[in-house]
């Protein structure tokens, strides 16, 4: 089966290939039944690199977990990562030490990610120590330096994380996932928890950062405004699926899925004149349970367009000509377009279970 | 006991209210000379960054300023009642019953270890003398009103058995039962999917009208305020720096920092700026005493006059009447960042 595609002709530098992660919640101790969360349930993509691919959808949707999955920290169930023609589930020793410093992660919470009993400098040079990037001496110089990058003080590395703001702590997490080096860097919300005036400048140092290093990134995220200014291709989840990925003009020009519409409208614009009301977002209630997926297209229950044949038939990923991929029967290709290549990625979720 | 009793009450009328917190490092002035008048069934957004003392206005409101905080000038008027200056006894028969608050966080307005409907319940017998049975029907029907599925299971339920979003729901239910006045909520969507935040928006909305319910709506998005609000107040330091009909300051704004934060934010409803313009630096912490503007480190506009002198709040000229704003430099002119 043939992974998302990407425009770039170049080999992706990160590939995940039909990706499931399931976690076993069975209630065992409680006489509970065997129970399992499909987390992630099938999914496909290419970043090129250089590339920033954003993954949105709701708590729940299991961006988080493909997340941390691209970076090795989950074990896929079935399928599989690539990183630069390797299989991460395969890395040890050297190997997986060697990828471990080449994708890092940036966290979404300021507050817990930093230990609140170390200096800053300490928390900068704790990647650098565990890779052996030289004498401390050369590490402080490094840090130093990692500090200038993200435009704090060069005295912040003797004070104690308490002592800065959010937006503070998170260019302190920047600078801590960036200090070894990495090409590949998985931003799991790095704004959500900030304020809105905080967010811009922690938006514009990451995309000055990835320019200026050439990262590959993936960026997680719940609001698609904040999405917007970082990314280049969009992959929207839902329930640990791939609903619709395409580049960042296809998906807000023209979002094809109802679940990508109602991500766009639930934004408030800041603009009374708008008449923008949440009743309008049109989307019920939360996010059904992973553990027992809806029938059909799993969006089927929330979906202000769902049709009959949405509760009983899955439907399958097109691929449209551009690339881009949607899940949804409603979803038709533009019109001038070549052959829709049909994949059968989509299997039934009980598939994997069991 | 169904709705609509609270309506046509009292104005919440705040005059010049200020508030000092004590801490290790001496003394925050929190809150500084805001006044502000909600009348019934009317929603007032108060917009501005974290430590602009948003939290700290709610909790002085309600009587729920911690032990190091306290009211150090000003009334709160609910009718004829100053709360500033009530005992605690007074405060109790009000907090809940005529003004409610709902934090960002519901498990801090939930109690973590008391069933949501014993929490729901609890309001509706000692407020409005129901009966157990017929509050607990009326808890249910509340329940389902906020759109929480389920709601005789859910009633219940412990507060963590429940998802942010229909905790938040479950809150605001506790917050309305017994039909207060005013309903403060503080930041109440920030952790939640933007998905479930228009959900608790249109829900917030509805209820306030339905009730003739005021809200007091306060966020740092000034998206959240944009479609919600009638009036808005932005905060900064502790003092109110521009206020109007949301309308006028989104479509007029006259603080550089209304600007700013506009400016700030990102959009999808305007095309696409290559970076968005961020408010350098962070707000100040409140400790140092500020001769001039306190906006004027990170302000764009700023002049000699701006260090050395607080502009006062004022009505802005040639704007509507209600629209005040405390800024010496004329906004009409100045070049505005390309939208």
């Amino acid at each position: 089966m043939e992974p998302g595609v990407t425009q770039s002709s170049e080999a992706p530098l990160v590939r995940a290939e039909n990706l499931r992660v399931v976690f076993d919640v069975s209630a065992r101790s409680w006489g509970g039944r065997a129970q399992r969360l499909h987390a992630v349930d099938g999914v496909s993509f290419d970043i090129a690199p250089g590339e920033s691919l954003a993954i949105v959808g709701e708590s729940g949707s299991g961006k988080t977990t493909t997340g941390r999955a691209l970076l090795g920290l989950y074990r896929p169930s079935t399928g599989s990562v690539w990183f630069d023609g390797e299989d991460v589930s395969s890395l040890r020793g050297a190997r997986l030490k060697r990828f471990r410093r080449r994708a890092q992660m940036i966290f979404q919470d300021p507050y817990a990610s930093l230990n609140p009993r170390m200096k800053v400098g300490a928390i900068i040079a704790e990647p650098l120590r565990a890779h052996g990037y030289g004498s401390p001496a050369q590490c402080k110089l490094r840090v130093r330096e990692m500090l200038d990058m993200v435009g704090l003080p060069p005295d912040s590395a003797d004070r104690f994380p308490y002592a800065f703001s959010g937006g503070q702590r998170q260019r302190i997490g920047i600078a801590r996932a960036l200090a070894v080096g990495p090409e590949f860097v998985v931003a799991d919300e790095p704004v959500s928890a900030l304020d809105v005036s905080i967010q811009a400048q922690v938006l514009n140092l990451l995309a000055d950062l990835r320019d200026e290093l050439s990262l590959t990134m993936v960026f997680i995220a719940h609001n698609l405004a904040v999405v917007r200014h970082i990314a280049s291709r969009v992959a929207v989840m839902y329930l640990g699926q791939l609903v619709e990925s395409g580049t960042r003009d296809e998906i807000f020009d023209s979002p094809a899925h109802p679940y990508t519409r109602v991500l766009l409208r639930a934004v408030p614009p800041p603009d009374p004149s708008a008449g923008w009301k949440g009743a309008q977002v049109a989307l019920r209630g939360d996010i059904p349970s992973p553990v027992n997926p809806p029938s059909g297209c799993r969006f089927h229950t929330r979906c202000p367009e769902a049709m009959d044949i949405c509760r009983r038939v899955v439907p399958e990923t097109q691929t449209w000509p551009s690339g881009r991929q949607v899940a949804c029967h409603l979803a038709v290709p533009p019109a001038g377009g070549g052959a829709v290549a049909v994949t059968a990625a989509r299997r039934d979720a009980s598939a994997g279970g069991s | 006991m169904n709705g609509g009793l609270a309506a046509g009450g009292d104005d919440l009328v705040v005059r010049d209210l200020s508030t000092i917190y004590a801490t290790s490092h001496g003394q925050i002035v929190a809150v500084r000379d805001v006044s502000v008048t909600v009348a019934p069934g009317e929603a007032v957004g108060i917009v501005g960054e974290s430590g602009c003392g948003k939290t700290a206005l709610a909790l002085a409101l309600v009587g729920l300023l911690p032990r190091n905080g306290r009211i150090a000038a000003g009334e709160v008027m609910l009718g004829d009642i100053d709360l500033a200056s009530a005992g605690s006894k007074v405060l109790r028969t009000i907090r809940g019953r005529r003004i409610a608050i709902v934090f960002q966080d519901s498990m801090t307005s939930l109690d973590p270890v008391m069933p949501i409907g014993r929490q729901i319940t609890e309001g509706l017998i000692e407020h409005l003398g129901l009966s157990r049975k017929q509050a607990r029907v009326r808890a249910a029907e509340l329940l389902t009103e906020v759109g929480v599925p389920e709601a005789g299971r859910r009633l219940r339920q412990f507060p963590h058995q429940l998802s942010g979003g229909l905790r938040q729901r479950a809150a605001i239910a506790v917050a309305i039962a017994v039909n207060p006045d005013v309903l403060i909520a503080d930041e109440p969507t920030t952790a939640l999917d933007v998905t479930i935040q228009a959900q608790l928006l249109d829900l917030l909305e509805r209820e306030c009208r339905q009730r003739g319910m005021s809200l007091i709506l306060i966020t740092h998005d000034l998206g959240v305020v944009a479609s919600v609000t009638d009036r808005i107040l932005v905060m900064y330091a502790g003092r109110v720096v521009e206020s109007g009909t949301t309308g006028v300051v989104f479509a007029d704004p006259r603080h550089p920092y209304t600007v700013a934060l506009l400016d700030s934010m990102p959009r999808l409803d305007a095309t696409l700026r290559d970076r968005l313009q961020a408010i350098p630096g962070t707000p100040p912490t409140g400790y140092a005493e500020l001769a001039g503007c306190p906006f004027a480190p990170r302000c764009g506009h700023v002049m000699d006059r701006c260090r050395a002198e607080m502009p006062a709040l004022e009505m802005v000229t040639g704007g509507p009447e209600g629209h005040h704003a405390a800024c010496f430099a004329d906004m009409t002119t100045a070049p505005r960042s390309p939208a």
